[in-house]
């Protein structure tokens, strides 16, 4: 291959890294919005989770209301009268619904446990952003400038490996890890 | 109603929520809320507590660092811990002793795994209710 061929390429490849770098930039550019938009998913979920959880302390309240009424009745009727079985039967339905209720507000942790699997991904993308940023700085000098200027990301106040996992194995492999440690340090 | 005086601390608000409601239920109604460690510092050295639920992952002072707070700290060192967080790997649980945590609870929990890491942490006579 001539110099002149050797030349002619390394012109032809201008257009090239240009367009590569504008392509670049567009697609960095695009992860600021997608990180906020991810931050708004996690603000919307956590207003509408503790909408859930005022209504759910309505109703358990009601359910209080409810019950000691029931005791009141309860205390006014003769013991055998067939208004007793009925006013039974009321108990558990409020009961229940008091469980149901309780069941509710314990399956809301899905809420924390998918806001840290949310902030673990803007994470990653953020660190795919800065390191395209790297890359473009260094097709433009200029972009280190935007790279060095970048807010340091967040990190260690999430914990993007949570799962929302009901089988309790995790809970019993760290009971297991517990009862062991407390048999080594207590002897 | 028990005496106990609890301090939960989570960055999350529905974390925080949850737990409460559970103390409640369980029969635990005295309840101080903090949303990271250092917000935590601050409600135990102004209101004190005398049981500290704490998650792991949270801005500024986390988990762990709040326990060794409050380990090393004279008024608060024999508070018990208990620490309840989404990190349930082995190594999780070890780091989590080794800064002397008295149990450990991995989200999602249920009302009845809460009252019995509780129920076994006051039963071992750890806690001193005010």
């Amino acid at each position: 291959m001539s110099v002149r061929n050797v030349l002619d390429t390394l012109f032809g490849m201008i257009p090239l890294l240009d367009r590569i770098k504008v392509s670049i930039e567009e697609s960095s550019g695009a992860i600021p919005k997608a990180s906020t938009q991810l931050s708004s998913v996690t603000q919307a979920t956590e207003s509408a989770t503790v909408e859930i959880l005022n209504t759910l302390d309505r109703m358990t309240g009601r359910i209080d209301a409810g019950e000691t009424s029931i005791g009141v009745l309860r205390a006014g009727i003769e013991a055998g009268s067939p208004l007793q079985e009925q006013i039974a039967v009321i108990e558990k339905v409020l009961m229940d619904t008091r469980q149901d209720s309780m069941a509710i507000a314990m399956a809301l942790q899905v809420q924390d446990i998918t806001s840290q699997q949310i902030a673990g991904v803007t994470a990653m993308i953020e660190a795919v952003r800065a390191q395209l940023l790297d890359v473009a700085g260094q097709l433009d000098r200029e972009h280190e400038r935007s790279t060095s200027q970048m807010s340091p990301q967040p990190s260690g106040h999430f914990d993007s490996n949570a799962q929302y996992n009901l089988t309790g194995e995790r809970q019993q492999t760290a009971d297991e890890i517990i009862q062991q440690w407390q048999k080594v340090h207590h002897e | 109603m028990a005496t106990v005086k609890f301090l939960v601390v989570d960055d999350s608000l529905t974390m925080r929520r949850i737990v409460i409601n559970t103390l409640k239920t369980i029969g635990y109604a005295d309840v101080v809320e903090a949303a990271d460690g250092k917000d935590a510092m601050a409600k135990l050295l102004s209101e004190g507590a005398d049981f500290l639920i704490t998650d792991w992952n949270m801005p500024e002072m986390n988990g762990l660092e709040l326990t060794k707070w409050v380990r090393g700290n004279a008024q608060f060192a024999a508070m018990p811990i208990l620490m309840v967080t989404t990190r349930g790997n082995k190594e999780d649980v070890i780091e989590a002793m080794k800064v002397r945590v008295n149990n450990y609870i991995v989200k999602p929990f249920t009302a009845q795994g809460l009252k019995e890491k509780i129920d076994a942490i006051l039963k071992a006579g750890e806690a001193k209710p005010a």
